[in-house]
């Protein structure tokens, strides 16, 4: 028997931190077409541009997302030093990369909890958020704040760190390190987990490009596409390599995830090890004028900024593309086909950051 | 079965959590917790006002009046880099919760009729208007 | 960093874009201007995927050729040929240009006809125009609630 019945799924789901809306029609068990609604927390933030000055919009622009907020001021300073034709200290590209990768950490680790919450492992769920509290203190105890940082201006960063806090902060890496590597078998190798993940929400590597994937769900895919590679801040100095998986399923996003989160540590380490002593902020020549576009890798992908000035105090344009927004299309691919039980984990996946999406 | 250990572990161990209000832990002193201005060393240069990015400060200079509002702030710290004087300081204590909103309003004397009213000492009078 | 960017017409723009997706070039976004009244400009941004192939043959990444962009510039009451035949992800970022700027996109597979962030019964598109509401100084906000700002 041919029959298809629409199942809403969200806006308010319990896996779904943030309202997303899609439209299922479903055929007995299995999905058919996946329709996205979205615009439940559209705030207008890229308007903002044309009534906050240049240097007050650094805080606007953290704004854009509660998780990487500190990534987002990143690429907007940077954009806009582009246009000025000045750059950043050299300590404070570390220190860029140091509160940058710090952000992937806690990202990371909150998705990886979350996502075992997606196929109903509560326990790992806790212990992730458990771990993640290292991090938050961290963030707490260098920049002032847990999550959203507020260290970048245009021309550098406004913190330091003390020879006592990175003392400190390596221990609690370690701290850290420990508990991450102690989860590796259970997200790894554990039957359960496997089964609810692998071959799951396939995404060929043809497709993925196609439909503009990004970050994780990209690399997961096979590309080997990481902003990072590119050497912005201080990337070009630390040893990275991006992660990259094959098989393009739910299981090999965790994966990425998982490996990334533990090359953040080392990054970190290697950044607080090799931290240059210099200023920390550059005096700027004027206010901004042209158009330039940036890029910087996400937790959840690459981030995009277009930015356009006039020389006045306030910009003209700016636009956001951020990684959830480019992730949205394959998931609509990766949907269809799947059984119902399976869409939260498969939702999760692509780690949807909705308020990001919609600004 | 990876996790069994975990579990056995955590169950035995002492919670991770803190109970709240009874056991609180020390604030990092890096902190940006309330802000505070000692308004006798103001002198209503408005610049915290500018800089400000939600506008949560309005600053008349020429009544001598600092009004700030927490619940606009969003305590970046602009306003307290910013400030020349160093009367604005930021507490290393976080804001605690309240039942309805209101505007912390200071005031002070500005400068150039503290000036004047210097000079109405040494003088004849006081100006009118002040306190 | 500054860009480049090629011009194409609308007539150009569907040739151009399956040049660059049969060269393996990746979709990235695409951004709008308004230059006056009746024209929007248009940047549709390509990046090149790397595999990891091309990384152990030892591709230095930051000799990458950067972005390709292309840009258009469009009369907003004309309507605007879609690229997401060529390109399926570029139908959400046409849906919100739809939304914030007013014009229309030709072709779109899954079309919300200006109203992808908005709710079905409001149909006042665009909404990427600014009027700005003054708040009322700091002491007369606490009395009205959530004021405006």
């Amino acid at each position: 028997m041919n029959r298809t019945t629409v199942i809403p799924f969200g806006p308010q789901h319990p896996v779904l931190p943030e309202p997303l809306h899609i439209k299922f029609v479903v055929e007995d068990e299995t999905v058919v077409q996946a329709v996205p609604q979205l615009g439940f927390v559209h705030r207008g933030l890229e308007s903002l541009v044309r009534t906050k000055d240049f240097k007050q919009m650094v805080f606007v622009v953290e704004r854009i997302c509660g998780i990487c907020s500190c990534i987002h001021a990143n690429c907007y300073c940077n954009a806009i030093e582009d246009m000025l034709g000045v750059t950043a200290p050299p300590r404070a590209q570390f220190l860029r990369v140091i509160w940058s990768e710090l952000h992937r950490v806690h990202s990371h680790l909150l998705w990886l909890g979350l996502f075992a919450d997606a196929f109903g492992f509560e326990s790992v769920f806790h212990q992730f958020w458990r771990i993640r509290e290292h991090v938050m203190d961290i963030c707490e105890a260098t920049a002032g704040n847990r999550v959203i940082l507020s260290v970048n201006v245009v021309g550098g960063v406004r913190r330091d760190l003390t020879p006592d806090q990175i003392r400190w902060m390596l221990e609690q890496l370690n701290e850290l390190e420990k508990g991450v590597l102690d989860m590796s078998k259970t997200m790894l190798q554990d039957y359960t987990v496997q089964e609810r993940t692998r071959g799951i929400g396939v995404l060929s590597k043809n497709d993925a490009r196609l439909l503009g994937a990004a970050g994780p769900t990209l690399r997961g895919s096979g590309w080997a596409c990481d902003e990072r590679m590119r050497g912005y801040a201080a990337y070009k100095e630390l040893n990275f390599v991006p992660v990259v998986e094959q098989d393009g399923d739910c299981y090999a996003r965790s994966k990425v995830r998982f490996y990334e989160t533990l090359h953040s540590l080392e990054l970190i380490r290697e950044a607080l090890h090799r931290l240059p002593e210099s200023e920390l902020a550059v005096k700027l020549p004027g206010n901004p004028d042209g158009e330039s576009v940036f890029r910087v890798e996400q937790p959840r992908g690459e981030l995009f900024y277009y930015v356009r000035a006039n020389g006045g105090k306030m910009l003209e344009r700016m636009r956001v593309r951020t990684p959830t927004f480019a992730n949205i299309p394959p998931l609509l691919h990766m949907l269809p086909g799947c059984k119902l039980p399976d869409i939260p984990v498969i939702v999760l996946s692509i780690d949807p950051c909705i308020s990001c999406t919609e600004r | 079965m990876y996790m069994l250990k975990n579990v056995l572990r955590n169950l035995s161990a002492s919670p991770a959590t803190r109970s709240y209000p009874v056991e609180d832990r020390e604030p990092f002193p890096a902190y940006r917790g309330r802000i505070h201005n000692a308004v006798e060393a103001c002198i209503f240069c408005s610049s915290c006002a500018k800089i400000c990015p939600s506008g949560a400060i309005v600053v008349d200079a020429r009544g001598g009046r600092w009004d700030y509002d927490p619940f606009l702030c969003v305590y970046c710290s602009a306003c307290v880099e910013k400030c020349p004087t160093r009367c604005l300081k930021q507490e290393c204590t976080h804001r605690t919760a309240s039942v309805d909103k209101f505007v912390v309003s200071k005031r002070g004397t500005p400068p150039r009729a503290k000036k004047a009213r210097e000079e109405g000492s040494k003088g004849q009078k006081a100006p009118a208007g002040q306190e | 960093m500054f860009f480049e960017a090629k011009p194409v017409t609308p007539e150009t723009l569907l040739s151009e874009t399956q040049r660059l997706a049969d060269a393996n070039y990746r979709f990235v976004t695409m951004s709008q201007t308004v230059l006056n009244e009746r024209t929007l400009r248009l940047y549709y941004h390509f990046d090149e995927n790397l595999t990891v192939d091309e990384l152990r043959a030892g591709t230095e990444p930051a000799s990458r050729p950067p972005m390709t962009h292309l840009r258009l510039d469009v009369d907003r009451n004309q309507p605007i040929p879609s690229v997401s035949s060529v390109y399926f992800c570029a139908l959400l970022i046409e849906n919100e240009t739809q939304d914030q700027f007013g014009v229309r996109f030709e072709g779109l597979p899954l079309d919300y006809e200006g109203a992808m962030y908005l709710e079905g019964e409001v149909s006042r598109a665009p909404y990427f125009t600014m009027t700005t509401v003054k708040r009322p100084l700091a002491g007369t906000a606490s009395e009205d609630k959530g004021g405006a700002q």
